[in-house]
Order: C-alpha cells, then structure tokens, then sequence
C-alpha cells in the first residue's frame, strides 16, 4: 500500500515512515499541499493519504475535504494526524477523515487497508459464501431422509429431493410415506389432509400435525422435539415414522426445520431382539427347572443305587468272617478269603464312586468356614492312626503354625484322608510321609510327600482321572482309582487346583494343592518356595 | 442276655446277617420287617435297644421314629439307625436328638457287636 504524507516537521516524517514501513506500506512525503494534491490525483496515487494538523486544524481539514471531493472517498483513504488524542477543533471534521496520533496511525492504517485488497477480500468471501450455499443446498437437497422447511403459517417452503425419490422406491409403503407427506403438506389447511379414519379426521390426531405446530409456537432455539408415528397401510404392516422438528430462524423469521425417519426396521428388530430375550429368558427359566428336577432325581438316583448296592454286600461283608471262622480246610478257607477280599473292594469301589458323585454334586453346596489346618491335619493323622500303624510308616506333619483356610471341613477331611490313603498305600514298610503348607500370594498351598513307588512322570495329570491305573490290565485290587480323582473335584469345588511332581518312578510322589485363604485374614509365615516350613516337625510313627 | 434288641428292616437278608451276627456275639433279637410292625411291638411294651432302618416301603425310618416320639413310644428305648443310606439327610436335624448312632451298611461283624453291647450297657431314655 502507498502512503502519501504531508508533515509539518521531519520528525513526524520519520514517525510516519516508520509506522508504514512497520505495516508493510511505501510512504512518500510531499513537500508541499500543492505537491500533496498534484501526487494524489495521478493515476496509480496512494491508497492513504496523511495530513499532519496544523494549529487549529482548520486549514489542514479544508486540505482534506478537497482531496476527498475530487476523485471521491473510494479512490483512498484520508488521515488527519492530530497531536494528542483528545485534540479538538472549532473547524467540523468530515466523517470521511479518519482523525488519529502518531500511537493509533499503525492501527488506523491496518483497519482501512488497500481499497483494492478489501474489493479482492470481498470478492474472495463472496465466492467462498457461493460455495458453501452449493454446498448446503446439495446436502440438504440429496440427503437421504425427507426433510422439509416449514414457515410461520404451517406451509411447506422447501423440500428436498427425499421425499420424492422415496415413495416409488418404497414400494407398498408409498401409500404410507403419501399419508405422511399428505398430512406435511397440509399443514397450513386448519380443514387437514382431508382423509378420514372411521369418519373421522385424520389429522386431528396426527402426531406429526401436532409436533410441527408446537415447534412453531412453543419451540426455543436448537430444542428439537421428536414423535414416532406408526402407520398401517395394510392390516398387520406397520410403519414406523419418527418424526423431529427443530425450530430455525431465518431472516428473523421463524421456521421449523421437520425431518422424518422410516425406523421401521430398526423397531423390528428391536422387537425380534425383545422377542428373542423373552423367549431366551424362558427357555433359560425352564432349563433352570429341568436342571433342578435333573439334579434331584440324580440325588435320588444316587442314594437308591448307594442303598441297593450296599444292602446286598451286608451280608456278605458281616458273614464271610463268621463263615471263615468255621471252616477248617485250608483249601476252603483260602476261597473264603478271596471271597473276603473281593467283597472289601467291592465295598470300597462302591464308596468310591458314590463319594464322588456327592463330591461332583456338592460343588456348588459348599460349606466352607475357616479352618485351621494346624489343628485339623493333627485331628486327621489322629484317626488315622490305626491305618499308618499298620506299616512301619513314619508320618512328619510341618504345619506348626497356624495356617487357617476357607473351605468346608469335611470335604477338606476326605481331601486328606485320600491322600494320606494313597501315601500309604504305595509307601515302603519304612517310608515316610510329610505334610506341608504354606500361606502363597492369594493361596494357601499344601502338600502331602511320600517316598513311596513315585509315578512315571508320563501319567502325572493322568492319575487325577477317573479309574485311572498305572498297571492297565487293572488287576490292583487296593484302590479302584477314584481316590485322586475326588481329591481334584474337591479342590476344583474350592476353586484351587491340584499337581503332582515326582522324579520318577522309585523316587516318591508330592501332591500339591490349593485352597483360599480366609478372606481378610492375617498373611501366613512362608518361605515362598513351597517347601516345609523349617521349624520344628512333628513326627508320628 | 435277655432278648433287648429289637431290628428293624425290610430286607430279610439283612434282617437273617443281624440276627446271624448278634448270635455269633451270644446276643439275641427281635427281628420286624416295617415301621407298622416296630410301633406294634413297642405298643406291646417292647423296650430296648432298635437298630433302625431309614429306607423302607410305606413308612420309612424317620417317619417311624416321628411316630415313636409322638406316640411317647421312645421311653425306655435306645435308637440307632442302620442304614445303606450314605447321609443322614434333612430329616435327621430334627429328629438327631431322639438316635444314637448311624451305623451303615456294610457293617464288620465285630463292628455291629461292639456297637450294641455298648449302647445295651446304658439302656436309658433317649429323649
């Protein structure tokens, strides 16, 4: 931009050389109101011209008033430059002349502008609002809902192509769709579309009549009101229309912006979904029962089979001794006590496997307490002392803390007494078997260790099967398999798991598991390593 | 030692091992095959020592024992229940008070015996 200036003195020049030069401007001085004129009228002059006042001001205002008449205010821009801020003159200024100091001239020169960069801006911001209405207007024109603007009356002023394009490629439901536009349509007829239902007039029930009336007349700015439709077309085909309206002014004119949404399928999925949930719900309700009758004819079951199959075995159990005791051949003696030692594993194999259906039944009927496995692993060995003393077994229980857990005694009870079983079972004359545990992040970890006959590490997670036997022609008749196999139920019942290591066969067994501590308990003593506690053992032979 | 054992039970092989057992250990019994039998027996002034049994047609042993109580027919008699059934069930929280012990079956011989000269000892009320 080009400044052209009249200074009374050079150091308002420079002041004003240097607040063009700070706004990116040429300046040129004149010498001279005469050279002041005679540089503003040529062609390609300044843009801005600076008068410097003198005294009162009033010559310097008649200077200005002439470059103004001459070839008009929109050729450029005239700065009278005044002293102070609150300089005053008995002389009017034009409202032409913009009146500024030396402090506001920058400020003065960047409102104004180059004459011919505002008509350029203008016509950027022209160009760019032209692009937004094509833009809007094919938005609004090619969205894919109908969408209708309504004025003051109720008449519709606008559409877009929705509605139109909508009713050949809906088919049966163009009928519909023609209702809801019949009823948009006349909106602005207090008489309605003119169809009636039942001899009556649709639209006075017509929630989209209704909605669209009390946006117009109680609706706030941007406070969208919504109704949902449905429509019948034919019997048993409803349409669902939800219906918004959003009052908008336009020209300080208010209007109501209406578009409508077909949310038929989403209402019928929304009703299948509801369906299917009742249905599951019911389904989910009679499996309950199924499962409850299944369960308690099971119970039933398994206390019938347990009373039939113990019932015969009575006799044979309680007589072959008495029997045995009366025969005096060798040979018969040797059959009775065959006939002895098979009904003993008969009666064992049927505890067994009803023990573990009431185990497997009982999980989620757990009475669990806390227990101190201290105490209790010394009440165990207690009652099994007749069954260690049987070998020369020596037996080290290392809980000699207090280690309390969660769990229900008599399932923890029968826990051990498989254990210890089993230990003893496959325990040397001279072996030894050592209890363990210890408090382990969020378990109590316990063990039971024997140095017995080991097992090939090959069937370490086998042996928690059901009937499982390392010899497979399943000719042992000391244990019919199930011991470890409701030891696992029992610790999956409390949530914990169970393991076996051993190093092989000959080289002793370790059964480990777990179960949960009492909640909000102390922490136990432990080494973290899963290994006894060393402190002082109790040993029992 | 006089006959103060009274067995009840519906099953007639159990029924012949009790009484085989106890006459191993010089103890005789009464043997009743149902509930109806049991009261009339203690209605008939029987008193003694009743192994019981839990699972029977018509009435079982619990109802027997229900009406033992209700008819003051425990007086004077020692109840244990003998049994194939592995629990106790429900029933028994009402009526534990009025038994002594719960002996299954299958019972040792020298089990049974020991069971009942103990409790043949004491011989009082139970409830």
């Amino acid at each position: 931009m080009l400044i052209l200036y009249l200074a009374n003195d050079d150091a308002t020049a420079e002041a004003v050389e240097r607040i063009a030069a700070e706004n990116e401007c040429d300046a040129l001085r004149a010498r001279s109101q005469e050279e002041l004129r005679h540089s503003a009228d040529r062609d390609g002059g300044p843009e801005a011209i600076v008068v410097q006042a003198q005294s009162d001001g009033c010559r310097s205002l008649e200077l200005c008033r002439k470059l103004l008449s001459h070839r008009g205010q929109d050729r450029h821009r005239v700065f009278l430059l005044v002293p102070r801020a609150d300089w005053t003159s008995r002389c009017t200024v034009p409202s032409s002349v913009a009146v500024c100091t030396l402090e506001s001239l920058g400020e003065e020169l960047r409102r104004a502008g180059c004459p011919t960069t505002l008509l350029n801006e203008l016509a950027a911001t022209q160009k760019l609002r032209f692009n937004s209405e094509e833009e809007l207007t094919a938005i609004f024109l090619h969205a894919p809902i109908p969408i209708f603007l309504v004025d003051g009356d109720g008449g519709v002023i606008r559409t877009n192509r929705a509605p139109v394009s909508l009713q050949p490629a809906h088919g049966r439901r163009s009928g519909t769709l023609g209702q809801i536009l019949g009823c948009v349509y006349s909106l602005s007829n207090p008489e309605g579309c003119g169809r009636t239902l039942d001899g009556e007039a649709v639209c006075t029930h017509c929630a989209i009549r209704a909605i669209i009336k009390d946006t117009l007349y109680n609706g706030s700015c941007h406070h969208r009101r919504e109704a949902e439709v449905q429509l019948s077309e034919d019997p048993g085909e409803h349409i669902h229309v939800l219906v918004s309206a959003i009052p908008v002014w336009i020209n300080s004119q208010k209007r109501v912006l209406v578009y409508l949404e077909d949310i038929t399928e989403l209402r019928s999925s929304q009703n299948d979904l509801e369906e299917l949930n009742r249905n599951l719900e019911m389904k989910v309700r009679q499996r309950t029962a199924e499962v409850h009758a299944l369960l308690a004819q099971k119970q039933a079951f398994v206390n019938q089979l347990g009373h039939d199959l113990r019932t015969p075995l009575t006799p044979i159990i309680a007589l072959l001794p008495l029997i045995r005791e009366g025969v005096g051949e060798n040979r018969l003696r040797e059959m009775v006590d065959q006939l002895i030692r098979n009904a003993e594993y008969m009666q064992m194999l049927v505890d067994k496997t009803l023990n573990l259906i009431r185990v497997d039944s009982q999980g989620k009927h757990l009475e669990p307490r806390r227990l101190d496995l201290r105490t209790e692993t010394r009440n165990i060995l207690a009652d099994l002392g007749p069954l260690v003393h049987r070998k020369n077994v020596q037996v080290c229980n290392t809980i000699v803390e207090p280690l309390p857990v969660h769990a229900d005694p008599l399932q923890v009870r029968e826990l051990y007494y498989n254990l210890i079983g089993n230990a003893v079972k496959f325990v040397g004359d001279d072996g030894t078997i050592t209890l363990g545990g210890c408090r382990e992040d969020d378990w109590v970890v316990l063990w039971v260790r024997d140095t017995g006959i080991g097992v090939d590490p090959s069937h370490l997670e086998a042996i928690f099967e059901e009937f499982f036997k390392v010899d497979a022609s399943r000719h042992d008749r000391r244990s019919p398999g199930l011991g470890l196999a409701i030891c696992r139920r029992i610790v999956a019942n409390h949530g914990g798991r169970i393991w076996a290591q051993s190093e092989g066969t000959g080289l002793g067994t370790t059964f480990y598991f777990t179960l949960p501590p009492v909640p909000q308990g102390q922490p136990e003593p432990c080494n973290g390593q899963g290994q006894a506690l060393p402190a002082e053992q109790e040993t029992q032979t | 030692m006089s006959t103060s054992i009274l067995v009840v039970d519906d099953d007639p092989s159990v029924c012949f091992t009790v009484r085989e057992v106890l006459a191993s250990g010089g103890l005789s019994c009464q043997v009743v095959h149902s509930g109806q039998e049991c009261l009339a027996a203690l209605r008939e002034g029987f008193a003694g020592l009743i192994l019981l049994d839990i699972m029977m047609p018509n009435m079982d042993g619990w109802q027997t024992l229900a009406a033992m109580r209700r008819e003051g027919l425990l007086e004077g008699n020692l109840v244990c229940m003998l049994t194939a059934v592995a629990n106790p069930g429900e029933e028994m929280e009402d009526l534990k008070e009025c038994v002594l012990e719960y002996v299954r079956k299958p019972f040792s011989a020298e089990g049974l015996i020991e069971t009942v000269r103990n409790y043949l000892e004491y011989l009082t009320p139970a409830c």
